[in-house]
């Protein structure tokens, strides 16, 4: 990847933190109800913002104003989780419940910690229930990532939970549709804790990603499916060698609004961006660490001597 | 072609489509008489007719080639009527250098049945192939104009060049599945079986076979793939 | 017999289908579309129209999933 298109995701990657940091209080939580009736996808939504904002403090590549709006988005989302009491109100209440711990993992790289949710989650994970989960076989790989990054005993070995993936499967490459997309990316998500490990791939994945990954990069760039082309992106930068798309940022950057915003590329955004975050804050997550991941590993890989075609 | 695509009646593309579907019958030996009659038989009459032929190119001579029907006069004659009546367009053209790989198939085909078309009027000039293109979706798209010279012999010299780009071809047959492209597709996979079969072409070609019944050229392409395929 | 003639060379020179093609359809993706809504933040079809990129074949492949 050369210096232009280096420059290139790092813009789209900064543009999209401003917009996310000018868009903050869409992302409050409402504080008029009570703590069960917190909309789940409130919860997410937040929750990946600070996923976001998480993954820029660890890279430490984004300029000075980026890395101070994700330093005070991180702020900003623990002090919405009532710096964590919320998560362990909602974790005690919801025993079965695996989403309040595995927000709970994401601040922990970037050094928030509770004390009692640290204590109820080690508990949760050591019951026969925690390997027990009806979950899709991709949540249960976060599931197991969030217990790691938690330090607690991960429910379930590694590899179990990626044979029963379907990217763990390798199978037809053809038979990829969203659904299936979205769990091959978040797999490769967990298994190398959002980048930070790309040795966390099995060997036989990488390779089975090497040789497909470009196909689904590009049929997605046809579509101009952003949300999930995004998603693809980062899988690139997460294997050991990792690939880089150069012309398919310059597609995402033409498409990215002006003020910030990545359009989804299913549903035409309004104008205005209070009414526009519902379909579209996102993609514009994804386009935060797509980026992000995309410069870090492209200076180490320029620094250690070219990537893999 | 798309499910919704229905071709013009009395075009070329629709006696392509039906000559297709004669010669996929021909392939899997279900022809209508007991196989003696001929997939080409009067072609020549029908609306388009010759035009098909020269359309199929040397996947005209695919029952022959692959199943050792012996090629009658009569065929081989109706195969010289379809390229002297549309010639190979001349110059160093793309579209000229299309036409010279997929003739250069065409007459190997015919000599391997024991006809020498060399001097036929209206034959491409015989030239060698292009360099092939380096990113794999223009040389899977290349690869799907050249369908005709997938075959382990019709082409050594491409064959050749493309073995050491079968991820490459992979990856365009990949994509072609994705779009629903069956007829890229199926032809994609013809050349993979050209280069060396493996599991996904393997799962692939019974997709295509099920999948794209409803498409005479589809069908035809996969029943060659078929053979191509039982025939290693 | 020019016009033959040029329909043979298109067919020849026709390669790959030019958009991506499926079942999908604007009609076909708002109702694929719900299926998606767990994988998008949120229902993406509440009050914002189907972009339609593909002339019509609107992201199959994106639209098609575990129903």
């Amino acid at each position: 990847m050369d210096a232009t298109a280096v420059r290139l995701a790092q813009h789209v990657g900064e543009q999209a933190m401003d917009w996310l940091g000018r868009l903050r209080t869409s992302f409050a939580l409402h504080r008029d109800v009570p703590d069960y009736d917190i909309s789940g996808e409130s919860l997410k939504s937040l929750s990946e913002l600070a996923l976001a904002a998480a993954v820029v403090a660890r890279e430490a590549v984004a300029g000075p104003r980026c890395a101070a709006t994700a330093g005070s988005l991180l702020g900003f989302a623990w002090r919405e989780f009532d710096t964590g009491a919320l998560l362990y109100r909602l974790q005690a209440h919801t025993p079965a419940a695996t989403h309040p711990m595995e927000i709970y993992s994401y601040f922990i790289p970037a050094g928030y910690r509770h004390a009692q949710l640290d204590r109820l989650a080690d508990h949760l994970l050591s019951l026969r229930a925690a390997s027990a989960v009806e979950h899709v076989p991709n949540r249960r790989l976060a599931v197991w990532a969030a217990a790691r990054r938690i330090g607690a005993r991960p429910p379930g070995d590694r590899d179990t939970l990626t044979a029963g993936t379907w990217l763990g499967r390798m199978p037809e490459p053809w038979m990829m549709d969203a659904n299936n997309a979205y769990g091959v990316t978040h797999t490769v998500f967990h298994l190398t804790d959002w980048g930070a490990d790309p040795g966390g791939l099995p060997e036989p994945l990488c390779d089975y990603l090497h040789r497909w990954l470009p196909v689904w990069v590009e049929v997605f760039r046809e579509t101009r499916f952003w949300d999930l082309l995004l998603e693809f992106l980062i899988v690139g930068v997460c294997l050991p060698e990792p690939m880089f798309f150069p012309e398919v940022w310059e597609r995402v950057a033409e498409a990215q609004r002006p003020d910030g915003m990545m359009p989804n590329g299913l549903t035409a955004p309004p104008v205005e961006p209070e009414h526009a975050w519902l379909n579209h804050h996102h993609p514009t997550i994804v386009a935060v660490v797509a980026g992000t991941l995309t410069v870090s590993r492209a200076l180490s890989t320029a620094t250690a001597g070219g990537g893999r075609a | 072609m798309s499910l919704t695509h229905q071709p013009t009646p009395g075009s070329v593309e629709e006696a392509t489509g039906a000559l297709a579907g004669s010669l996929a019958r021909a392939l899997r030996g279900t022809s209508d008489g007991v196989g003696t009659r001929s997939p080409l038989a009067s072609w020549d009459r029908r609306a388009g007719g010759l035009a098909a032929i020269r359309v199929l190119g040397a996947d005209v001579l695919a029952p022959f080639l692959l199943t050792g029907k012996p090629l009658r006069q009569e065929e081989a004659w109706l195969v010289r009527a379809a390229v002297r009546d549309h010639p190979a367009p001349r110059g160093h053209t793309p579209e000229a250098a299309l036409w010279g790989v997929r003739d250069t198939a065409l007459t190997a085909a015919l000599a391997r049945l024991g006809v020498d078309a060399s001097g036929w009027e209206g034959l491409a000039e015989p030239r060698a192939p292009g360099p092939l293109a380096d990113d794999w979706v223009t040389l899977a798209a290349d690869l799907v104009r050249l369908s005709t010279a997938a075959h382990p012999s019709l082409h050594p010299e491409l064959r050749e060049r493309l073995l050491d780009r079968r991820l490459d071809v992979a990856r365009g047959l990949v994509r072609a599945m994705l779009r629903r492209d069956l007829l890229s597709a199926a032809r994609l996979t013809r050349w993979l079986l050209t280069l060396a079969p493996d599991d996904l072409t393997s799962a692939t070609l019974v997709h295509l076979e099920i999948a794209g019944h409803h498409d005479p050229r589809v069908r035809f392409e996969a029943a060659i793939a078929r053979l191509l395929s039982d025939n290693r | 017999m020019p016009v033959i003639h040029e329909e043979v060379g298109r067919l020849i020179a026709e390669g790959e289908s030019s958009t991506t093609h499926g079942a999908g359809s604007a009609k076909n993706a708002e109702i694929l579309l719900l299926g998606l809504a767990s994988l998008l933040s949120a229902n993406p079809r509440r009050n914002e129209p189907i972009e339609d990129s593909c002339q019509g074949a609107v992201q199959n492949l994106a639209c098609a999933s575990a129903f």
